[in-house]
C-alpha cells in the first residue's frame, strides 16, 4: 500500500493534513503516553517523578477514600444526568414541534447564558442559595423556616450546577431525534387507537432513545471531570473524580497518581462510548449536535 | 345544469345502501389556503370509492379530515352517523394506510400488526390469532419475525393493509398506497385491493391521482379539482359524461372544442369554433353561450371531405403506431392538434394529406362551464367571503 500512497499528485492531500496531524501527535498522541508512561512510575522525594515501574498506584485506587470519591463522583453524575433527561425532553419535544419562530427563540433562550462565561454563571447561584441569598432571605422574610438553610456546599447544588452547565448537551442530541421521527408513525399510532402516553411510550420514546443516550453520554462523562463545578457549588465537600484528578497534578504533586486517575477516567469513558455503540447509537451523532 | 358540488348523483341502488361517512359543507383552510371548497360528499357502505385528482386539489387533506388528523375549519363529517369532531382518531371505526406506509421501524411484522389489538388490550391469545388471520390474508406468512427495514415495497405495503384492518374498520382510508411500486406490482395489487376490499366487505377511500387505477378499481369516483369536487360518479359515468372540462381533459385523452352557441334544431346543437362549425347534442342552450365539446380519440372521424354541419379542416401531420391502434395527428386551421384512434388495419389518413375531422353526435360531450358569477354564488352559500383569511 506504501508505494500506492506516496505518489507525487498525493502531494498537496499530505501538505494539507501534515499541520494537523503533527497537532494531534505533538498536543495529544505524546501526552496521553506520557501520561500513560508516568501512571506506572512513583514520586521521590522532592515530588518529582521517579522512574521506575510500579503498580502502586493503580493499587491505591481501591484506598477507601479514593473509592469513596469515585462513587459520590458516579452518584453525582448518574444524578446529573437523570435531572438532565427530565429536563431538556419536553423542553426538545416543543422545539421540535413548534414553529420555526417559537423555535429559534427558544434556542436563544437555551444558547444565551452561554455567551457568559460558565465560573461567573456558576458564581450567580451563590447569591441564590447561599446562606444570606435571596432564597434564604425570602423563605425566612415570609417565615417558612427559622433559619437559613444550608443549599449551597451540598451535593444537591453540584448536581444543580452540572445540570445548569450541561443541559443543553442533553437538549441538542433529543431534539434532533424527535426532528428525524417521522410524524406519520404518531399518527399511525394514533390511528391504530393508541392514546397520547401508548403513542409515547411504544413509538415515541424507543424511536428518540438514541438521541437520550447520545445526550446522557454528553452529560455524563463532563460531569465526571468538571471540578470547577463541585469546587465552587460544593465547596470543597462534595468532590468528584476531576478534584481528585486537579488536586494531585496542583496540590499534592503527585504527578504519578494523577496519571492513574486520568488513564481510569478514559477507560471510564471508552466504556461509556462502547456501551452506547454496542446498542446501536451512531458515534456521529455524539459530534452532530 | 349547475356546478356539481351540491347535488351529486346518487348510486343506481342508492335505496338499499346506507350512508357510512358523510361530508356536509366541509371547508378547510391552511393559513391563507382553501384547500377543500364548500365540500359536500356521501360514502356509502361497502363501496369502492376513489378520490381522484392533481397533485394538491386537496384529496389527501379529505383523506386526514375523515381520519381525525386535520379539523375542518368549517362544516361536519360523519361517520356512522355521529359527528367526529369530539371524537380523537383512536374512537372512530376508520383505519387509514399511510402514503409512505408508516411501519414502525422498531417493531417486528408481527408486533407492526398487532399494535392496534395490544393498544385495545385485547387479550394474547387473541391476538395471536387474528395476526395470524390478517397475515395469511395478506400473505405474509413466514415474515413474522421481520423488521421492516428487511422488506421490499410490495411486502411492506402488505403490512401497512393487514395493520390497518386488524382492529375491523368499517371505513379503510388509504393515501396513494400504491404510490411507491413498480408498475407491474402496482397492477398486481390493485386486484388485490379490489378482492380484499370484496373480501372484507367494508368501505374503502381510496386517494389516488393515477385515472387509469381510479377507473379500474372504484365503485365510484370524486373527482377534485382545486379543492372543489367536480364529480363524484361510477367510472364510465366519469368517463362518457364528464361534469366539467378539467374532468374531460383529466381523464383519460379527449378532444375539447371552446364553442359559441348559434342555434338548435331538432335535438342537434350548431356550434362554431376558431377552427370552424361542429355539432353537438341539443342542451338547451341560448344563442352565443360558451359551451364545450369533447370527443374521445377513438370517437373522432375524418375524411377528405367536409361532412354536413363541420368545417374543421387540417393538415395530417403523423400517424404513430401504439401496438393495438393507430393514434393520427391533425392540425386544423387554428393549430389546434386533433388525436384520432384507429384500430389497426382500419384504413387511415395518409400524412401530408388535408382531412376534415366529424364524429357522431351522440358521441359529442356537451360540457357547460358555469359561468364565473355562479362559481362565486355556490362558494358565497359557505359563508366564507372569496378572498378572506383564515388562519
Amino acid at each position: 500500500m506504501g508505494g500506492a500512497v506516496f505518489k507525487k499528485k498525493n502531494i498537496p492531500l499530505f501538505a494539507m493534513i501534515s499541520p494537523v496531524t503533527a497537532w494531534l501527535i505533538v498536543l495529544i498522541a505524546i501526552p496521553l503516553v506520557y501520561i500513560l508512561a508516568i501512571s506506572f512510575c512513583s514520586t521521590n522525594a522532592d515530588h518529582n517523578i521517579a522512574f521506575h515501574f510500579t503498580l502502586k498506584n493503580y493499587i491505591r485506587l481501591f484506598d477507601p477514600t479514593i473509592l469513596g470519591i469515585y462513587s459520590n463522583s458516579l452518584i453525582v453524575s448518574i444524578l446529573s444526568t437523570a435531572f438532565c433527561i427530565l429536563l431538556a425532553y419536553p423542553f426538545a419535544y416543543v422545539l421540535a414541534k413548534t414553529t420555526p419562530f417559537k423555535k429559534t427563540l427558544m434556542m436563544i433562550f437555551l444558547m444565551l447564558p452561554f455567551w457568559t462565561n460558565s465560573l461567573i454563571r456558576l458564581y450567580s447561584w451563590r447569591t441564590l442559595l447561599g446562606k444570606n441569598g435571596y432564597i434564604n432571605e425570602f423563605l425566612v422574610y415570609i417565615g417558612l423556616i427559622d433559619a437559613p438553610l444550608e443549599m449551597m456546599f451540598t451535593r444537591g447544588a453540584v448536581i444543580l450546577g452540572m445540570v445548569y452547565t450541561l443541559l443543553p448537551f442533553m437538549v441538542l442530541p433529543i431534539h434532533t431525534a424527535i426532528d428525524k421521527l417521522d410524524t406519520s408513525l404518531i399518527e399511525a399510532s394514533k390511528d391504530l387507537g393508541a392514546n397520547f402516553w401508548q403513542t409515547f411510550k411504544n413509538v415515541i420514546l424507543p424511536l428518540t432513545a438514541p438521541g437520550i443516550f447520545a445526550g446522557s453520554i454528553m452529560v455524563f462523562i463532563p460531569s465526571l471531570g468538571f471540578f470547577f463545578v463541585s469546587d465552587l457549588m460544593g465547596g470543597g465537600n462534595n468532590q468528584i473524580i476531576g478534584n481528585l484528578i486537579s488536586r494531585q497534578f496542583k496540590e499534592s504533586y503527585n504527578w504519578p497518581f494523577g496519571a492513574t486517575l486520568s488513564i481510569m477516567l478514559i477507560v471510564l469513558t471508552i466504556v461509556c462510548v462502547r456501551l452506547y455503540t454496542k446498542s446501536g447509537g451512531k458515534l456521529d451523532e455524539l459530534g452532530n449536535i | 345544469m349547475e356546478i356539481q358540488t351540491e347535488t351529486l348523483k346518487e348510486p343506481p341502488d342508492a335505496g338499499k345502501k346506507k350512508v357510512i361517512v358523510d361530508l356536509v359543507k366541509v371547508n378547510k383552510f391552511y393559513g391563507l389556503n382553501h384547500v377543500v371548497k364548500n365540500l359536500n360528499l356521501s360514502i356509502y357502505e361497502k363501496e369502492f370509492l376513489s378520490i381522484l385528482g392533481p397533485s394538491g386539489c386537496g384529496k389527501t387533506t379529505i383523506l386526514r379530515l375523515i381520519a381525525g388528523f386535520e379539523q375542518a375549519t368549517s362544516g361536519e363529517i360523519f361517520v356512522e352517523g355521529q359527528n367526529i369532531k369530539e371524537k380523537e382518531p383512536f374512537q372512530r371505526n376508520v383505519n387509514t394506510v399511510f402514503q409512505s406506509y408508516a411501519l414502525f421501524p422498531h417493531m417486528t411484522v408481527y408486533d407492526n400488526i398487532a399494535y392496534g389489538l395490544k393498544m385495545k388490550k385485547v387479550p394474547k391469545d387473541e391476538i395471536r390469532k387474528r395476526v395470524a388471520k390478517a397475515i395469511t390474508m395478506v400473505r405474509l406468512e413466514g415474515f413474522d419475525l421481520r423488521y421492516p427495514v428487511q422488506l421490499s415495497g410490495g411486502q411492506k405495503q402488505r403490512v401497512a393493509i393487514a395493520r390497518a384492518i386488524i382492529n375491523n374498520p368499517r371505513v379503510l382510508l388509504l393515501d396513494e398506497p400504491l404510490g411507491a411500486l413498480d408498475m407491474k406490482l402496482r397492477k398486481q395489487m390493485q386486484i388485490e385491493l379490489k378482492s380484499l376490499q370484496a373480501y372484507l366487505g367494508i368501505t374503502f377511500v381510496y386517494v389516488t391521482h393515477d385515472q387509469e387505477e381510479a377507473l379500474t378499481m372504484s365503485d365510484r369516483i370524486a373527482v377534485m379539482n382545486a379543492g372543489i369536487l367536480d364529480q363524484c360518479d361510477k367510472p364510465e359515468e366519469i368517463y362518457d359524461r364528464p361534469a366539467t372540462r378539467f374532468i374531460a381533459d383529466f381523464i383519460g385523452e379527449t378532444n375539447l372544442f371552446e364553442c359559441v352557441a348559434e342555434l338548435e334544431k331538432d335535438g342537434i346543437a350548431y356550434l362554431y369554433c376558431e377552427a370552424g362549425d361542429l355539432l353537438g347534442k341539443s342542451e338547451g342552450y341560448d344563442p352565443n353561450e360558451i359551451v364545450y365539446v369533447s370527443v374521445r380519440p377513438e370517437k373522432m372521424k375524418c375524411s377528405p371531405a367536409a361532412v354536413d354541419g363541420f368545417s374543421l379542416g387540417g393538415i395530417v401531420r403523423e400517424n404513430i403506431y401504439l401496438g393495438n391502434i393507430i393514434k393520427t395527428i391533425i392540425n386544423l386551421t387554428n393549430g389546434q392538434a386533433i388525436k384520432i384512434n384507429t384500430p389497426v388495419g382500419a384504413k387511415i389518413p395518409q400524412a401530408g394529406s388535408v382531412q376534415y375531422v366529424y364524429w357522431d353526435i351522440k358521441d359529442a360531450v356537451m360540457i357547460y362551464t358555469p359561468s364565473v358569477n355562479k362559481i362565486i354564488e355556490q362558494l358565497s352559500a359557505t359563508n366564507i367571503p372569496i378572498g378572506q383569511t383564515r388562519v
